[in-house]
Parts: structure tokens; C-alpha cells; sequence
């Protein structure tokens, strides 16, 4: 034996469970005929669902099956609605029924999901579409039937809620052959009254084909066409028709509609009074203040002596005359003083005096230059004097003096050598005094010792 | 002041207290709101009781429309 994975029988029992209980089955309708049906004492319905090859166990618990509009019997065909699920005791699964229809609804509620798509489709139920409310309806229109109890509530609420409101009740038909048709006139002709602001169009609850003319095409239209605000109450809060989608606000009852229709008078009176009052408050207190400020005015000095104002003044004008004398006075007296300041001055008290000392200082100026004019010059012929003396020294004149005589010839050129000259060549001897014209006879070189 | 509708006036009414109550307001223009907030007050409580709870139900008799006095405990053919 190979080695096989070993389980429990609730183990398996789990993991069938697990495998059906999933998405797909979660919502199935199936059509099958009853049979084996049994009412349990507990509420919960039993019973076989079957068609020619096969056959499936339902159950239908008390909370769902307390709504359902017929009585299923065995041989009925109907559309059981619901999820599939396994029981874990016995393994066995089922189908858990929410909603079942006898043929004739089944069809029904296809043909109202079809006609809520398209409807949809064409933007009958958009949201821009809707007309808001108003606050204040001068007459709250009411299209239902004259019987019933969705009228005295609709009634009750409103007079409640603001006991003056007008209501026009506009009667229709609103289940059965024509319900539609009536509907649809009654609204037309509730909304074309004037003074109607608003209009309520509803029933009490019932079954799906009771409900049936709520779902009319002809009513949808006319609804989303109205003029005036439509609230849609039909039947009970978890009923849904299409009216309900066309409508401007859908209301889960009637007593709710009524709410929505009007608002509470009380509030909106004491809010009135209260901002009334308010009015009143505020206008006496802003008066009050003004008087206020008046009766302080009145104590202020200027209106109480206005006169002692000038008083005032004319004594401020006193002052500045007393300052501008007082001024002018001392500027007087500066100018004196200054005046006589002036006439202190050496320049103004002793002219002479003064040109004296001039004369005194320029004749200073001029010995003390001519002074130094003097010993410059002193200086510059002792210097003169020791140029003459030095030149006398280096003068030829003193060197003729001692006997020494200065050759040269005619053209002044000096001679020095015996070979310069040629015999017969005359020249001039210069003297002390005098020159001498001589003839060279004769030209020698110095012996040793002669000179 | 006519083609106001009760929510219209009731919000100016408020904006004309809180204006006032502001206090900065000079004295003619207060006394203007004062009487502006008094004409808004009396328009609203007309509104108010304007209705004279009416209920009537519409029908159709001869080709008219009518209007008649609904009895609730009653009831009307439609």
C-alpha cells in the first residue's frame, strides 16, 4: 500500500466545505420545482428543489422566509435565490435560500432590474438631476391613496411638525390594474397647482406585486420630469422601486417623507424670536452708547465755557508780546556793549599811535637789512681781497719783478726750450718792464750747475 | 422684499443683527439697519403664519378640477 494522506471524516467534511463555499456560489438563483416541502414548527422552511435530472435540498430560516409574498407548495415552480453551503454535521450540502419567487415574480424581477438599467443608462436617476427641497413650502402636495395609512401619517407628521402647513392630497390608485395610469395623472395634476411647493407620492408596504405599479416606466419619467420636488415613500424602509430611484430624495416611510416636507416650526419660531430680540437688543444698547457719549461731551470744559477758550488765548498772546519786548531788549543792549567794545579797539583810540610803531618797526626792518647788507658786503671784499693777493702770487708779474723774463714771439706763443727756436729767429723778451726785440744768436743746453 | 424667500430673509435679518451688535456702526446707518431688520422680522413671521393649515383634497368633477376640505377619518373617492 502506498503511503495514502490519512484524514477524518470532519477534516474532509472542512475541506468539501471550504471548497464550495466560495464566491461563485455565494449567490446563485436556481429554478426547480418544490417538493418534499415542509413548514417547520420552528419557522425555518425545508424542501427539495428539483428539475428533470437532478435535485437540490434548500432551506429557507424564518427571518428570510417571513417576508415571501406567496406560500410555496409542493409542484410549484419557483427561483430560489440564495448561497450554497455545507452542512457540517452530515456533509450534506444545501442551498441557504434569501429570496424566492413563483415564477410569475421571478420574471417580474428580471423585467424591473432590466428596466432600472436602462433608465440608469439614459442618466434618469443622476444626481445633477435632483432638485433640492425647499425650506418653507407654502403647500405640501400629497399623491397616495385617500385610504390607507400612509396618508395618516404623512398627515399626522406634517401637522406635528408645523401645524399651519396647507397639504392638497391629490388621490390615486396604487396597486392593481391602472395604479400606474392613476399615478401618473394625479402627479401631473398635483404638480400643475401653483401654490404646491412640493410634492410626496408613496403607498404603505406590501408585496412585490402589490408594490408593482411603483415600478412603472411611464411613472419614472414623469417623476424625473416633474416641475416640482418629488419625495418617493413606498412601502417599507429596505423596498426599493424605481421610483424611488427617479425621485429627487426617497424617503424610507411615509412619516419620513413628512419630516423632509417641513421644517419644524418651533425651531425656526424661536430662532425668529430670539433673533428678534437680538434686533432690539442691539439697536437699544447702540442708542444707549450714544447718549453716553453725548452726556460726556456735554461735561468737557469746551462746551461747558467756551469763552474761557479765548481767555486762554488772549493771555498766550500776552506772553508772547512780554517775550518779543523782553528780546528786543536784550538785543538792544548787546548792540551797546558790542559798540562800545569796538571803540576800545587800539585802531580806533590811538591812530598816531599806531602809525608810530609802524614807522618804529619798518625803520628796525631796514637798518637790521642794510646791517646785513653790509657785512656781506664786508665779507665779499675780504674775500675780493684774498682772491687779489692770490692772484698777485701766482702773477707773472711778481715772478718779472724778481728779474725773470718771459720769452716768446711775435705771435705771443711762449718758449720754454733752447731747440724750440732757430738762430737768426727773432723774439720778444717781456720785462718787468718793457720788451725787448732780440735776435737768437746762439742756442744751448744747460750745463749741470748753472742754474 | 417680496420675492424673498423665509430663508433669504431670515439670513439677512442675521446679518443685519450681527451688525449691529458689532457696534462699530455709525448712528444713521444703525438706525437703517434697525429698520431693515424690523420690516425682515415682520415679512417672516407672516411667512410663518401665513399657512391656515388647510387640508384639501383635489378632484376632478365634471371636467373640473375642485378643491374640497379633506375629512381624514372619511376619506374621498379618487
Amino acid at each position: 500500500m502506498e503511503s495514502l494522506h490519512i484524514v477524518q471524516v470532519s477534516e474532509l467534511t472542512r475541506t468539501i466545505k471550504e471548497l464550495l463555499e466560495t464566491p461563485a456560489l455565494a449567490n446563485v438563483a436556481v429554478e426547480g420545482e418544490v417538493s418534499n416541502f415542509k413548514h417547520h414548527v420552528s419557522g425555518h422552511m425545508y424542501f427539495t428543489l428539483k428539475d428533470a435530472k437532478s435535485r437540490i435540498k434548500c432551506v429557507m430560516f424564518r427571518s428570510r422566509n417571513a417576508r415571501l409574498s406567496f406560500r410555496p407548495s409542493n409542484g410549484q415552480t419557483v427561483v430560489a435565490v440564495g448561497a450554497i453551503g455545507v452542512y457540517d454535521a452530515n456533509g450534506e450540502y444545501q442551498l441557504y435560500v434569501d429570496q424566492m419567487f413563483s415564477q410569475g415574480l421571478g420574471e417580474l424581477h428580471a423585467a424591473y432590474q432590466q428596466l432600472k438599467e436602462r433608465l440608469d443608462a439614459e442618466g434618469l436617476f443622476a444626481s445633477e438631476r435632483k432638485q433640492g427641497l425647499p425650506f418653507l413650502p407654502q403647500t405640501v402636495g400629497v399623491v397616495t391613496s385617500s385610504t390607507g395609512a400612509a396618508l395618516r401619517d404623512i398627515i399626522s407628521v406634517l401637522r406635528r411638525r408645523y401645524p399651519a402647513i396647507n397639504i392638497l392630497l391629490v388621490p390615486a390608485q396604487v396597486q392593481g390594474e391602472g395604479a400606474a395610469a392613476s399615478l401618473v395623472r394625479s402627479l401631473e395634476l398635483c404638480a400643475s397647482q401653483d401654490d404646491v411647493d412640493v410634492i410626496i407620492i408613496g403607498r404603505g408596504g406590501g408585496s412585490i406585486e402589490e408594490l408593482w405599479a411603483f415600478n412603472d416606466e411611464r411613472l419614472a419619467r414623469t417623476i424625473a420630469a416633474c416641475s416640482k420636488p418629488v419625495i418617493a415613500a413606498v412601502g417599507h424602509e429596505t423596498d426599493f422601486t424605481i421610483a424611488d430611484f427617479a425621485a429627487d430624495v426617497r424617503a424610507p416611510t411615509p412619516s419620513a417623507a413628512a419630516e423632509m416636507a417641513v421644517p419644524d416650526y418651533y425651531n425656526i419660531q424661536s430662532h425668529l424670536n430670539r433673533t428678534q430680540e437680538r434686533l432690539l437688543q442691539s439697536y437699544r444698547q447702540r442708542l444707549r452708547y450714544g447718549h453716553h457719549l453725548v452726556e460726556q461731551y456735554k461735561t468737557r470744559p469746551v462746551l461747558l465755557n467756551p469763552l474761557r477758550v479765548l481767555d486762554q488765548k488772549r493771555q498766550r498772546i500776552d506772553d508772547w508780546l512780554l517775550r518779543l519786548l523782553q528780546v528786543q531788549k536784550q538785543h538792544q543792549s548787546q548792540r551797546i556793549h558790542h559798540l562800545a567794545a569796538l571803540q576800545q579797539r587800539p585802531v580806533l583810540m590811538a591812530p598816531q599811535r599806531m602809525l608810530l610803531q609802524r614807522r618804529h618797526d619798518l625803520e628796525q626792518r631796514v637798518s637790521s637789512m642794510t646791517r646785513t647788507q653790509t657785512q656781506s658786503l664786508t665779507l665779499k671784499r675780504s674775500a675780493f681781497v684774498n682772491y687779489v693777493s692770490q692772484l698777485d702770487t701766482l702773477s707773472p708779474l711778481a715772478v718779472l719783478a724778481r728779474g725773470y723774463a718771459v720769452a716768446q714771439r711775435r705771435t705771443g706763443q711762449v718758449i720754454r726750450r733752447w731747440d724750440e727756436v732757430s738762430c737768426g729767429e727773432s723774439l720778444l723778451l717781456v720785462l718787468q718792464r718793457g720788451y725787448l726785440t732780440c735776435k737768437v744768436e746762439k742756442g744751448e743746453e744747460h750745463g749741470k750747475y748753472d742754474l | 422684499m417680496e420675492n424673498m424667500t423665509y430663508e433669504e430673509a431670515i439670513q439677512r435679518l442675521e446679518e443685519v443683527v450681527k451688525q449691529l451688535e458689532s457696534g462699530e456702526i455709525p448712528l444713521q446707518k444703525s438706525m437703517e439697519l434697525f429698520e431693515e431688520g424690523v420690516a425682515l422680522a415682520k415679512f417672516c413671521s407672516q411667512q410663518l403664519d401665513d399657512a391656515e393649515a388647510k387640508v384639501q383634497v383635489l378632484l376632478q368633477k365634471d371636467g373640473q378640477n375642485l378643491r374640497e376640505a379633506f375629512d381624514i377619518e372619511g376619506g374621498n373617492d379618487e
